[in-house]
């Protein structure tokens, strides 16, 4: 019976990750709904949302936690409401919402589905998104405050430039109705590498910078649900290497921290979708004895 | 980090996990993970605390409007037309000082600032700070700035204030 469950569970896992595109085009339109425009009354900004997405942009419905903690950080308050939704989200699902609910992350998406050589960033670089959360989010505000500081993470993100700086550069939201490029253009031009960007790698802004990322990579450590490796069924085929686009190294371990839970890989019969509400399996004898050298001695990139 | 698979001999000679090995989401009480629980519980408990307790003191710097009386001293009374000099009129008797003419008052408005220091919950704060509404004074106040873009963006602190898109602060 639990066998059976436990195959079901899989199959149901391995059919929605063919729907990751359709469910991140729900999500999307949750986080930025169209009906802001005709009910402004439906927005909830005294609420985070747990995705990457800027809260000035004019359909924006919940306000964007990294935003809001960098302004916290400025007023020297401590965020308990952004904290707590980052934690509980991300003690819950991990990087899972990087994968399937943030709405840059899929534009990156759709973007780097457009044929073009991809190159794999090395995964040292990812560590690149602790230095921004670290330094532009937390300590730059906390020491320089917001008001004029050139490097205050709203001013240089790239998410911020598309869903705000461009709309409210254009003729419909301008006082003039001209177009106000000048104001914008550092914003604009960082979004612009980054699109460049995404044709020849998969999600650069996820993998080099960005801070929420490095948030949730942290909790795909120790969060409810997790990518479970079973030694005992791995052929050692390198088929979940092969279907991980991000190339994390633990396409097999899926705790990983570069890992977005794309779920790609359960496509692979060792990999599969637990929780922590599971019992505890230990490995036992057999499982290491079965277990290819080639994990056991996994190389670290 | 250290693989699952990874073991090590027990003292009975058989090999198992252990615990230590494991990632924190792994580390179990009776079987079962609590590290992740925790973690979840903890969050759950900073969001009631942020959105129903946290109470943040912002200081509201409000221009408050009223009028005084004050003398005129551009246009002193006129002299009744059948009188003579100032202060020389109608009850002074002679060698006693002159009554001086009643002055002419006029109305002033005049504007002072008042600053009041309102606790704001974190939801409130959270809205402000979407259109840089408050801001951290150089004495370490939060101030509330941009009193009319908030109200525009969140429909409250101040009159005739309507729900509509955030402009943005950068």
């Amino acid at each position: 019976m639990a066998s059976m469950v436990k195959k079901n569970s899989r199959r149901l896992v391995r059919r929605l990750a063919r729907w990751r595109i359709w469910v991140q085009t729900a999500f999307l339109l949750l986080w930025l709904n169209p009906l802001l425009l005709f009910w402004p009354g439906l927005r909830w900004m005294g609420i985070c949302s747990p995705v990457f997405h800027c809260y000035s942009c004019p359909l924006s419905t919940f306000a964007c936690p990294i935003g809001v903690l960098a302004n916290y950080s400025a007023l020297h308050v401590f965020p308990f409401l952004a904290a707590g939704t980052l934690l509980a989200v991300g003690a819950t699902f991990g990087s899972l919402v990087c994968g399937w609910a943030c709405p840059f992350g899929f534009l990156q998406d759709l973007v780097g589905r457009i044929p073009t050589p991809k190159f794999r960033l090395p995964g040292w670089m990812g560590l690149t998104r602790y230095a921004v959360l670290g330094g532009l989010v937390l300590l730059i505000p906390y020491f320089f405050g917001m008001k004029d500081n050139p490097v205050f993470i709203c001013k240089v993100c790239p998410a911020g430039a598309i869903e705000a700086t461009i709309p409210f550069s254009s003729p419909w939201l301008t006082a003039d109705g001209q177009w106000h490029w000048k104001a914008s253009a550092l914003k604009t031009g960082i979004l612009a590498a980054f699109v460049l960007g995404m044709l020849f790698t998969w999600r650069p802004w996820c993998t080099l910078f960005c801070p929420l990322g490095a948030i949730f990579s942290l909790s795909n450590y120790v969060s409810l649900m997790f990518l479970r490796f079973q030694p005992s069924k791995c052929r050692d085929c390198d088929l979940c290497r092969d279907l991980c686009k991000y190339r994390g190294p633990g396409e097999r371990r899926g705790s990983d921290m570069r890992c977005i839970r794309c779920l790609e890989c359960v496509k692979c019969q060792a990999l599969s979708v637990g929780t922590v509400f599971q019992r505890q399996e230990l490995v036992t004898l057999e499982d290491v004895k079965s277990t290819p050298k080639s994990i056991k001695s996994f190389p670290k990139d | 980090m250290t693989d699952p698979t990874e073991s090590r001999k027990n003292a009975n000679g058989t090999r198992s996990v252990s615990a230590a090995l494991l990632r924190p989401g792994q580390w179990t009480v009776f079987g079962y993970r609590f590290v992740p629980l925790l973690l979840f519980a903890a969050g759950i408990c900073g969001i009631i605390y942020g959105a129903l307790y946290h109470l943040i003191p912002v200081v509201e710097k409000r221009v408050e409007k009223y009028t005084v009386e004050v003398i005129d001293d551009q246009q002193p009374p006129p002299p009744p037309p059948d009188w003579g000099p100032p202060g020389f009129g109608p009850g002074w008797e002679s060698g006693a000082p002159p009554i001086p003419p009643p002055p002419k008052m006029k109305t002033e408005d005049r504007e002072r600032q008042k600053e009041i220091l309102t606790q704001e919950s974190e939801l409130t704060v959270n809205r402000a700070v979407t259109v840089d509404g408050i801001q951290r004074s150089p004495t370490g106040q939060l101030v509330w700035a941009n009193q009319a873009a908030v109200a525009s963006a969140t429909g409250s602190g101040g009159e005739g204030g309507k729900k509509g898109p955030a402009a943005c602060p950068t």
